[in-house]
């Protein structure tokens, strides 16, 4: 029986790199049209990658929290370089990506409580330094939906601190005294979540090889920039997840016996 | 001055357990797993400042007959690998013994290999090779283990280990505080004038000799090692060592005996 991927009967929680992630990746295939044109083309684009996620979703919907929507601004990223960008157009994008989502609130004093939690691991820093407010209120949320509703629970996010913190946060006493299922909560890279859905054929396989090239380019990118030599690890990283598309090809292959 | 695990720092969990689970759920598991493991790898660099430590993607270094991670310790390594338990039970088969010996055959300097399963507080054991021999020839029955008592029957095929298994942080530093024993036995003679010497060079030729035995008695896939290790000149080993030993006896700077001991010819070499 091959790896279908990751079970997605699930609740759906974005971080805000996950939804840079899709709404950078929509425009640049337009991004030599004008700017309005672009986001007017990439809103149904994103729209389309949502759907595909939430026909899988508990109720069909993806959820964030007011804080991380409020963290969403695509002018201060790659669309800032584009033909004719102009602010107004990105305030499109963003009203049509706030319709996307279900906000829910959570208690901020939360936050606090978590940063207290004893002997956690340095890499997080001091009180967790190493992690934002924005990132533990998806902690938060998802320990929320967990608890009440005892149903799996993914916070799809690019922060790799908080996919370990999650990890390591949901086997301690102190999570566990708060949350009565804080097994269900998984915290996964936004491209591995979408590749599964990819596995479930929602997502052509030219589309999932598409989105990994761009993201693969954006952080080579990134990393020359910043000079270390981390450049064959990612490098690696990312033929690997060549390896795993090719792999979520064939198996989409065998189970619809048609070439996708 | 011990290393970060730069490399395996952002690794992907998710990509390495997609290949290599063969469910989602097991795929999870596996996620969760690496990273935790990774936090306390972390935590154990950091800590120990006694030994140098570096942590490796192993198949990285080794290819496909590597461990998951590989963990460098002065000089010698320990390699660890991670197995998916879906209800906590700790359970290896003799399919998988084979493949721990090959790991052990095909990367000779590995110590231990560290299985970890994927269960919340990580439970593990530690395997040797010759623990790896006496199970898979069902001999365990006339060998006193300290590690694993006699939870394997003869003739099983299904090695259940779920009872003896400890936390990974207690079985690393398990593997450290046991190297660091030998020497700290020695240290530890007592300092009576005209007599160091004897002791030292007694429990020297004790541990050099158990030395020897296992070498010789250790399993190789090369025909070629194995020969080189039973072949291994007793006399001019000893002799060589006991001419060190000397040295450091009487003082000699550790620089001068690190050069000496690194002219020795390669096994097999003239």
């Amino acid at each position: 029986m091959p790896n279908v991927g990751f079970p997605l009967d699930a609740y759906v929680i974005f971080d805000n790199n996950a939804i840079v992630g899709i709404c950078e990746f929509c425009c640049s295939a337009y991004k030599d049209r004008p700017f309005s044109e672009t986001v007017a083309v990439a809103c149904h684009d994103i729209e389309e990658i949502l759907n595909a996620v939430k026909r899988f979703s508990i109720q069909n919907k993806v959820f964030t929290t007011p804080c991380i929507m409020e963290e969403f601004k695509p002018e201060n990223g790659e669309l800032a370089n584009y033909r004719g960008f102009h602010i107004c157009h990105c305030d499109v994008l963003k009203a049509n990506i706030r319709n996307q989502f279900d906000c829910l609130d959570i208690n901020m004093r939360s936050i606090d409580r978590i940063r207290q939690m004893a002997q956690t691991p340095k890499r997080f820093g001091e009180n967790l330094s190493g992690i934002s407010d924005q990132d533990l209120s998806l902690l938060i949320l998802a320990l929320g939906i967990a608890g009440k509703l005892n149903e799996r629970v993914y916070i799809l996010t690019d922060e790799e601190k908080l996919r370990g913190f999650t990890s390591w946060g949901k086997t301690r006493p102190e999570i566990r005294e708060v949350c009565d299922h804080p097994e269900k909560v998984e915290a996964l890279h936004s491209m591995a979540y979408l590749d599964s859905v990819h596995r479930h054929c929602a997502i052509t396989t030219d589309q999932i090889y598409k989105m990994f090239s761009y993201r693969s380019l954006q952080q080579m990118t990134r990393t020359m920039l910043s000079g270390t030599s981390m450049g064959e690890m990612i490098t690696e990283t990312y033929s690997g997840i060549y390896q795993m598309i090719n792999d979520s090809s064939k198996i989409k292959r065998e189970i619809a016996g048609v070439v996708v | 001055m011990n290393s970060k695990p730069a490399s395996f720092d952002d690794f992907l969990s998710e990509i390495s357990a997609s290949l290599k689970e063969d469910s989602g759920e097991g795929s999870l598991r596996r996620i969760n797993t690496e990273r935790v493991l990774k936090l306390v790898l972390d935590d154990i660099v950091e800590q120990r400042h006694d030994v140098q430590i570096r942590v490796l993607n192993d198949h990285r270094i080794s290819g496909d007959i590597g461990a998951d991670i590989l963990m460098q310790i002065d000089d010698y390594d320990i390699r660890l690998e991670i197995l998916d338990t879906a209800d906590d039970s700790c359970r290896l088969s003799k399919d998988q013994m084979t493949r721990f010996k090959e790991i052990f055959e095909e990367n000779p300097s590995t110590e231990t290999l560290i299985l970890t399963w994927t269960t919340n507080d990580l439970k593990s054991i530690q395997l040797t090779l010759s623990l790896i021999d006496q199970m898979t020839l069902g001999q365990l029955d006339s060998v006193t283990l300290d590690n694993i008592d006699s939870v394997i029957s003869s003739n099983s095929d299904v090695f259940d280990f779920t009872q003896k298994t400890r936390s990974l942080v207690e079985v690393i530093n398990e593997i450290l505080e046991s190297r660091i024993k030998v020497w700290g036995k020695i240290l530890a003679v007592p300092q009576e004038k005209g007599r160091t010497t004897t002791d030292i060079r007694m429990l020297f030729k004790g541990h050099f000799q158990t030395c020897l035995e296992e070498e010789r008695s250790r399993s190789f896939k090369l025909e070629e090692r194995k020969a080189a290790a039973v072949t291994l000149s007793e006399k001019e080993a000893t002799e060589l060592l006991n001419g060190i030993l000397d040295k450091a006896l009487t003082g000699e700077e550790s620089e001068i005996m690190a050069k000496r001991l690194s002219q020795l010819p390669k096994r097999g070499g003239k």
